[in-house]
């Protein structure tokens, strides 16, 4: 029924055929633009570069010594298969550097080596960066949505179903898991912050320290159920669940987005990526923990929540497989939503140039390179478009699911 | 509304297989042209919809609704309009018409909403009045005195009335001539004392024999079934009618005084299953500025009784005087203030989880609501299955699923319906999933709250049919819940009738119905439409 009012939407539909050509790119980004060749033969022997770097990234393969610090383009092939694109994002070609047009003279040995949107200021291949920009702000969508959603659903599931005033607990566990969490914090991160501090990637660390966090907890717990013997200490007492999270929400929302994200990138040491990605997560769980609230707070109220708390389910169970269900139709389309946000925000940081290494690239460290040169006008235009269309894609697709899931329709 | 509107309307009703109706002045619409139709829709025509709740519109007061719905077909200045507005107001007996016309639609009652649509529709003096099941989502009393104002208006107004409903005894209450159908077709018109004297049709016959009489005793409803057969011919499902009068039928199913009388001895002569002692469940309405409540709502204020194992316990109220809240209060689906629900020499209320769990395979509930008492994501099969995967009670998946198919077996439903979703399902085949899903633990005693007030008077015969059978086979306890008097009757071997959260009586269905001891069950009584009584009104 969804299904059918969604295709309905032809711009939805034609976003979400878009959009899974761009996963496509993605995906494939590697086969599309790369420096060697997908195929080659040399003195009788067959070679497969590009997957071979698979392999190697697996650890199947050891890389072959005789290709080592090779110019690809300089080898005698006998038969040679290259990519549509023969650059990768980070190769740089001295010759066509600074910042060549489509339509300047570039050095090339052969034509198919042409840089057909450019180059940047070091050389390197537009089209083959814009490539790997899809990737880059695919990547960036599916993590920090993720995180998003992992937080976003619990908070919002717990905050929805409980509300103020059903769970209710004894007051000594009340007390003990206060107690517990503020003790947890402080000896497991305030008082090993300096630990915490020199740990390296993976960080052990932190886990010493998320364990020590857990046993607290349990201690306090186990403790609690002894002490819930005593009439006084076991008189039970509600958790205002909701109170708290929409208090947190209101709290991390009233901070202007981009802010709070330079703010927390200038105190983290050499960001990369990845703290991006899950940063813009961290910020974007609200929206998410929202949605799954509304939807909870009207699901639980349903006869089949409380049929199945008469036949005697676990409040887990209920949470889990009879409210979760029925509230994901809203969260994709926060989730459509929230992918466009991550990007731009990604986009924006990448302009300011915060969060990628030196070898990586994406279409927001791609415009800023144009600021160097204002005539360089195929650096700001194609990434450009590019944001502006993924970002319409998603708030397209958005768009289309919340009115194909909109409950006045449905009647 | 135009006339491809009044056939896209008659089209649905026969989804619903039935529909009754008066006409006065019958028009041909569906041959007039677009044109011609606009200035008749305009004032001739008028419709009323089922659901008051969702006919006006929540963001603008009553007054207002009807005052443009005056000015867009009449012109009049807005002072004569608004005065118009209260003429109405006062005509369709709304209390104290100023205070309603400023009034938000949540400020007052579903009953009082059904008047301001009727007097909505009556503002351009139509000539035909549609009513679409107007009084279906209404209490006995509540509709009682709509239909006494439909009646009152049909003469002062000579307007038309086309009244469409599933219920007979509503029928009989309001009109002159009668149109049944069937499966899309009329299969029977005449006039009002002529179908219920002498129905000529089996599945009229089968309308006015399904709904329980308030006036015998029986041992199980007549169903559509008894009066009809479908056969196969040539490939084809072909209707044969069977030669069976009401009468007939009815006798053939009722029971005797003295079977009832030894049933209520064997019913009485064991120890109570289910002991309520001064149950209060009080919600707190205004709070003081630190959070304690200082005033309550008490929806069920001090109620004691007792359940034989058994025993059909039937509870009978209008809409808000605490019955069901009192079912969930005793499931602990709701916190009580105070009060003991003993069951087999345990406190419910004072149980605690694992305890609970463990009763919960005896004390289960059947809701009112068809539609969302069961997980449209979850196929009806694992719906079954999963109250005896949590409990443990099978251990391996071919058993579970032997189980499940034995209890679709028991509730008339097949195999194949183990893959299927809810949403597949007619609201009678919900409810026997429901109760289905409900037996899966091997309950005691069951809670029926409204089970079958969402449905249709011939589906309603099946599901009380099943439930009474399933009462037998498996020795099962009921509480039943309804605001439909005739119905509890039909299934109870004791009844309450309460009111304002106190039991306003306690007894025989049979002395509470003829002599009744209180003003308010008096009320009740009388509210039930004449329809039902079948030789003295007529």
């Amino acid at each position: 029924m969804v299904w059918r009012r969604f295709r309905s939407n032809r711009p939805a539909l034609w976003s979400l055929r878009l959009l899974v050509v761009l996963l496509g790119i993605a995906f494939f980004a590697d086969f599309l633009a790369n420096e060697k060749p997908l195929y080659c033969k040399i003195e009788g022997k067959r070679y497969f570069p590009v997957l071979a770097d698979y392999g190697q990234a697996l650890g199947w393969t050891n890389p072959d010594p005789q290709f080592l610090n090779v110019d690809w383009k300089d080898l005698e092939y006998e038969r040679v298969w290259w990519a549509p694109v023969a650059y990768s994002a980070s190769t740089i070609d001295v010759y066509n550097a600074p910042f060549k047009g489509p339509f300047d003279r570039q050095v090339v040995a052969e034509d198919r080596f042409w840089h057909w949107l450019g180059t940047d200021d070091l050389g390197r291949d537009v089209a083959a960066g814009m490539l790997a920009g899809t990737r880059m702000a695919m990547l960036v969508g599916v993590v920090a949505m993720s995180v998003a959603c992992f937080f976003g659903i619990i908070l919002g599931l717990l905050a929805g179903y409980y509300g103020d005033s059903r769970l209710r607990w004894t007051r000594v566990r009340l007390l003990a898991n206060g107690v517990a969490l503020v003790a947890a914090w402080f000896y497991g991160f305030a008082a090993r912050s300096y630990a915490l501090a020199e740990s390296e990637w993976p960080p052990g660390e932190l886990g010493k320290s998320i364990l020590l966090g857990l046993v607290l907890l349990v201690v306090a717990n186990v403790g609690a159920s002894q002490l819930e013997r005593f009439p006084l200490l076991a008189r039970k007492r509600a958790l205002p669940v909701d109170l708290l999270v929409m208090r947190a929400i209101e709290v991390l929302e009233s901070v202007p987005g981009l802010l709070f994200l330079l703010a927390i990138l200038a105190v983290i040491e050499k960001p990369g990526i990845l703290d991006v990605m899950v940063i813009i997560g961290f910020l974007s769980w609200t929206s998410v923990a929202r949605f799954v609230r509304a939807e909870l707070l009207r699901i639980r109220t349903l006869p089949y929540i409380e049929a199945a708390q008469v036949m005697g389910f676990s409040e887990w169970r209920i949470i889990w497989r009879h409210a979760l269900p029925n509230a994901l139709g809203p969260i994709l389309v926060v989730v459509a939503f929230g992918v466009a946000g991550a990007i731009l925000a990604e986009a924006s940081l990448s302009f300011l140039g915060l969060g990628l290494s030196i070898d990586q690239v994406s279409w927001g460290s791609m415009i800023n390179k144009a600021r160097e040169d204002f005539s360089a006008w195929w650096l700001a235009l194609l990434p450009g478009l590019a944001i502006f269309a993924t970002v319409t894609i998603f708030n397209l697709i958005g768009d289309g699911l919340a009115q194909a899931m909109d409950a006045k329709l449905n009647q | 509304m135009s006339a491809t509107k009044l056939l896209e309307i008659i089209d649905l009703q026969t989804q619903f297989q039935t529909e009754e109706g008066t006409v006065k002045a019958p028009i041909d619409l569906l041959r007039l042209p677009e044109k011609e139709m606009r200035p008749l829709r305009d004032k001739d025509l008028a419709m009323i919809f089922q659901d008051p709740m969702s006919s006006l519109n929540p963001v603008f007061t009553c007054g207002s609704q009807v005052l443009e719905a005056i000015q867009l077909h009449q012109r009049l200045d807005r002072t004569r309009a608004r005065q118009l507005v209260l003429d109405l107001f006062a005509r369709v007996q709304l209390p104290d018409p100023e205070r309603i016309y400023a009034a938000y639609p949540h400020q007052i009652s579903g009953g009082q909403k059904q008047r301001v649509m009727i007097a909505m529709a009556m503002s351009c003096q139509p000539q035909v009045l549609i009513a679409d099941e107007p009084t279906t989502a209404l209490d006995v009393t509540v509709q009682k005195a709509i239909l006494d104002l439909m009646s009152d208006l049909k003469r002062e107004m000579e307007a038309a009335i086309v009244f469409i409903t599933h219920d007979l005894g509503v029928i009989a209450d309001i009109a002159d001539r009668v149109v049944v159908m069937y499966q899309g077709r009329i299969v029977e018109q005449g006039p009002v004392r002529d179908i219920f004297l002498r129905p000529q049709h089996a599945y009229t016959k089968s309308l006015l024999a399904c709904r329980p009489p308030v006036d015998q005793a029986l041992r199980r409803l007549p169903v559509v079934r008894d009066f009809i057969d479908w056969r196969e011919v040539d490939g084809q499902r072909t209707m044969v009618e069977r030669a069976v009068s009401v009468k007939q039928t009815l006798a053939q199913h009722q029971l005797t005084e003295a079977e009832v009388e030894a049933r209520r001895t064997r019913i009485q002569s064991g120890e109570p299953l289910l002991r309520v002692v001064d149950l209060r469940t009080w919600f707190p309405k205004g709070r003081a500025w630190w959070g304690r409540p200082q005033e309550f709502v008490k929806a069920v204020d001090g109620v004691s009784f007792e359940v034989y194992p058994g025993e059909t316990m039937g509870l009978v109220g209008e809409s808000g005087c605490g019955k069901t809240t009192l079912g969930r209060s005793i499931l602990r689906l709701n916190r009580t203030r105070s009060g003991e629900v003993w069951y087999r020499g345990k406190n419910l209320l004072s149980l605690n989880a694992t305890e609970l769990k463990d009763l919960r395979k005896e004390v289960q509930i059947i809701f009112q609501d068809p539609y969302s008492s069961l997980n449209p994501r979850m196929t009806i099969g694992k719906a079954i299955e999963e109250p005896l995967l949590v409990h443990g009670i099978l251990g391996k998946a071919v058993e579970r699923r032997e189980r499940v198919l034995e209890l679709l077996a028991t509730v008339d439903l097949r195999p194949e319906h183990y893959q299927r979703y809810p949403h597949e399902f007619s609201g009678g085949q919900r409810q026997r999933i429901c109760i289905a899903r409900a037996l899966a633990l091997n309950p005691k005693f069951i809670i029926c709250d409204e089970s079958v007030s969402a449905l249709a008077v011939s589906v309603q015969a099946q599901v009380l049919n099943l439930l009474l059978e399933l009462r037998e086979k498996y020795q099962l306890t009921y509480i039943f819940i309804s605001h439909d008097l005739s119905v509890v009757k039909f299934m109870s071997d004791r009844m309450i009738v309460m009111n304002g959260g106190k039991i306003e009586e306690m007894g025989w269905p049979e002395d509470i119905y003829q002599k009744p001891q209180q003003a308010y069950t008096r009320r009740l009584i009388e509210a039930i439409p004449r329809g039902l009584i079948r030789d003295d009104g007529f």
